[in-house]
């Protein structure tokens, strides 16, 4: 009996040892930060987007006082710079936890994740600011309804909630959430590293990094081209460049037809009634789209045909507001992001609208 | 609660406490005893679906108590039939459909295993082997013993008796319980994940489309399936395997090994004494040895007995693969490796009727002839398993390309056997390493930090795996 329990302690001893040296590790490359924006961590611990937006939430718990919290897809990541915004918004933190190509039901899920996880006597003082573009209601044959991958998962392999009716709770909440978020750091350095081996075999990079970083995009990727794809679209500077885009942006959001899909509508409808329920600051942005874009794309006016009903819904909720920025001129890289050296003009405009009374 | 589930450490965990924690053999009987009872409750959805397994059990006893004490060969023979016969219509073979079924549902799970078990002391103990009677509490923790329930390894009573006895003492020490602990790590690395990822394989390829395929492209996509459901196959059982005789250390047992590096196997007989081992021994003493004895007494003569053997291996191996399951297929299955064992006894005969004794010991010496006879078993093995995974659409595809079957069969056969030549080769030129390996890692300061290390890695990878942990893939047998 003596035997085995001093080597049953020895065995826990050195994996506890192998755990916190590995926390260790982890802590030392990546240290926890007061801001979560998850085009930080692009190439860090938790290696893409998704994993960083849900994982960093959780780890963060958001535990600024007035706090901004950005969700979408590429154009909000790219566009909303949360330094470019906090210099305009003295005294509010504003995290970003956009993905890109991400669809309204993964929006729908992260908000609430995100409001979810969040110190109660932080809610009153957290705007949500949920990025509306056409590319988030994607029809069922795209590409980006077509990717397995999702913020659900990855909620899902957090292991840090449950799943009732579609509905995500959290098993805890504060210290002991991001204690359990913390002691799973090791599982994502890990799984890091996988992904790391996985990417040099598979000869895959993240396109929307390099494009952003370059400021410069090569159709020569376009070869090469998976998810996120946003930032591989050519710069729109030329007829021809112009149609390309549009023929890229009718394959990757409806595929065949002119219809979006009406069930991601129903999502971002879902978010709408949620936060009017629970009194959630909530600031839908109609994001930046180019007339020759509203004019060459087939679906444009189903989206705003669908996208009307929300709005009308929005009138009788206090706490709901929407941005229009659709129209504004704003510099733009392609049909949707914006120019990588002017995302301040960006920041600006959204930094105004959240503080027009 | 399966093997990779948070409930089964902290049952193991309790029942190990308790066990060692009981002051004396009785109190440690009883203990294994109540966790065999706990697993088997646990592991089916409800107790009352163990109640056929209760009503078999206890008429085993029953039978092998007579036995034991009549030495009566009618009562032991009609024992037989009977228990058998119950195994039959509980399993709801076809060749019973006739039978009404039982109108409650219930849990065949284990009931194998315990045949084997019942079997074995009821002609044991009928010959005289086992000569002090069993007591009900023994015979449960042997048929139940819930480290070997669902799947053996088939230990011999006599073997376990003597453990059984040492229990209130187990041998114990620093070195058991570290190979123990060492045992389940790797044990784990091969049933939760190395099988895990050959299974995934295996589903990827069995589904790729094969109209209109060629023979390459069909015996490729056949091959890899083959292979890798083979391959799966072999991690996962031995994978629990290790498990189940690593945790048996630390109860005090030593479990026989069921695997021997079986696909090291220069031919079909030789395989059987490495893959399975305690169930191909269970054959070889109750089926393999009473139907030679049979056949030779009625028909022996010194020319006929050799060729009498391949009829009583044909009858073993068919019988063995037949007992896997309850359907047709099964019977296919069990006609396969029968042909395969009885053909390769054959060929030996003949081999040395023809060459010479000497000569035939030469040519199965001979390197190149050496190992396409591994590649050859490796094959002709897998091909037989592909009865537990082939759909009749995939086998329609065969049908119409025999041709192709046979050259993909020959061709898979080569590659086989220059892969498994060439990891025998790369396992014998890094002897030298593995024995450096061993000797850092065996000191009594480094084995803790080397297990710790090695089972946290793969404590890692498992809770790291999106794709979920395979089942035991043994169980529905």
């Amino acid at each position: 009996m003596k035997i085995l329990v001093k080597q049953v302690a020895k065995l826990v001893a050195v994996l506890a040892l192998c755990h916190v040296a590995l926390l260790g590790v982890s802590l030392w490359l990546y240290p926890i930060q007061a801001r979560v924006d998850t085009i930080d961590h692009e190439n860090s611990l938790f290696r893409d987007q998704f994993q960083s937006a849900v994982n960093l939430s959780l780890e963060s718990g958001f535990q600024d006082d007035e706090q901004v919290i950005i969700v979408g897809p590429s154009n909000a990541l790219l566009g909303f710079r949360p330094d470019e915004v906090e210099r305009r918004m003295p005294g509010v933190r504003v995290h970003n936890l956009a993905t890109a190509s991400m669809r309204s039901d993964e929006i729908r899920k992260l908000v609430q994740m995100a409001w979810s996880i969040m110190p109660e006597e932080h809610r009153p003082r957290t705007t949500f600011v949920v990025s509306v573009i056409f590319t988030s209601f994607p029809s069922a044959g795209s590409i980006y309804m077509r990717r397995e991958a999702g913020v659900a998962h990855e909620i899902r392999r957090s292991g840090s909630f449950r799943e009732l009716d579609d509905e995500i709770d959290p098993r805890w909440t504060g210290l002991a959430l991001r204690t359990v978020t913390l002691l799973r750091r090791p599982l994502a350095l890990v799984d890091a590293w996988r992904d790391d081996l996985a990417r040099i075999v598979s000869g895959t990079r993240n396109f929307l990094l390099v494009a952003l970083r370059n400021g410069s995009l090569d159709t020569d990727l376009l070869g090469k081209s998976r998810p996120p794809l946003a930032m591989l679209f050519p710069r729109a500077d030329s007829e021809e460049n112009r149609q390309m885009n549009l023929s890229m942006l009718r394959y990757f959001t409806t595929a065949k037809g002119t219809a979006l899909a009406a069930a991601q509508f129903e999502e971002l409808s879902a978010l709408v009634r949620w936060a009017g329920d629970n009194d959630v600051r909530l600031r839908l942005v109609g994001m930046p789209v180019p007339s020759w874009v509203r004019d060459g794309l087939p679906y444009y006016d189903d989206y705003r045909n669908q996208l009307d009903p929300i709005l009308r819904q929005m009138r009788s909720l206090p706490s709901v507001r929407f941005i229009d920025l659709h129209d504004a001129d704003l510099p733009m890289w392609d049909a949707t992001h914006p120019e990588p050296a002017r995302t301040g003009d960006w920041a600006k405009a959204l930094a105004s609208a959240l503080e027009a009374p | 609660m399966y093997f990779t589930s948070v409930e089964f450490f902290v049952f193991v965990a309790l029942s190990l406490l308790a066990f060692h924690l009981a002051p004396s053999l009785r109190a440690r009987r009883w203990v294994l005893a109540a966790s065999n009872a706990v697993f088997m409750a646990v592991l089916v959805a409800s107790p009352t679906l163990l109640v056929p397994m209760a009503v078999f059990l206890v008429c085993g006893f029953v039978f092998v108590r007579v036995a034991q004490a009549r030495q009566s060969r009618p009562l032991t023979v009609a024992s037989i039939v009977i228990t058998v016969g119950a195994f039959v219509f509980f399993k709801g073979y076809s060749v019973v459909d006739f039978l009404p079924p039982l109108l409650e549902p219930y849990s065949v799970v284990g009931l194998s295993y315990v045949l084997f078990r019942v079997l074995h002391l009821l002609v044991d103990g009928y010959n005289g082997a086992i000569r002090t009677p069993v007591p009900f509490l023994l015979f449960l923790n042997y048929c139940c013993s819930f480290l070997s329930w669902l799947s053996g390894p088939i230990q011999r009573y006599e073997e376990f008796l003597e453990q059984e006895s040492h229990l209130a003492n187990p041998p114990m020490s620093t070195g058991l319980v570290w190979d123990a602990f060492s045992r389940i790590a790797t044990g784990y690395f091969k049933l939760a994940l190395l099988s895990g990822f050959l299974v995934d394989l295996h589903e990827f390829l069995a589904a790729l489309p094969l109209s209109g395929a060629g023979t390459l492209r069909l015996g490729t996509i056949l091959g890899g399936a083959a292979a890798s459901y083979t391959l799966y196959m072999y991690y996962n059982f031995a994978g629990y395997m290790d498990v189940v005789i690593g945790l048996g250390t630390l109860y005090g047992f030593r479990l026989p090994e069921n695997f021997d590096r079986p696909f090291a196997s220069g031919n079909f007989l030789e395989f059987w004494s490495r893959w399975h081992i305690t169930l191909s021994n269970w054959f070889k003493f109750y089926v393999f040895n009473p139907a030679t004895k049979a056949l030779v007494s009625r028909w022996g003569t010194r020319r006929a007995t050799p060729y009498l053997g391949v009829v009583a291996y044909f009858v073993t191996f068919a019988t063995m693969g037949i007992w896997h399951g309850s359907t047709p297929i099964f019977f296919v299955y069990g006609l396969f490796l029968g042909s395969g064992v009885s053909l390769n006894k054959l060929y030996e005969i003949e081999g040395r009727r023809l060459l010479g004794k000497q000569a035939f010991g030469r040519l199965r010496a001979n390197g190149p002839y050496a190992a396409l006879c591994r590649g050859l078993v490796f094959t002709y093995f897998a091909t037989a398993l592909m009865c537990f995974w082939m759909t009749p659409r995939t086998f329609g595809h065969v049908v119409q390309n025999p041709l192709g079957a046979v050259v993909a069969f020959l061709v898979a056969a080569v590659f086989a056997a220059v892969i498994l030549e060439t990891g025998g080769r790369a396992r014998s030129a890094s002897a030298g390493a593995r024995v450096t390996f061993q000797r850092i890692t065996q000191g009594d300061a480094a084995r803790p930090v080397w297990v710790g290390i090695k089972a946290y890695a793969i404590l890692l990878l498992i809770l790291m795996n999106t794709t979920g942990v395979p089942t035991f893939v043994y169980v529905p047998f």
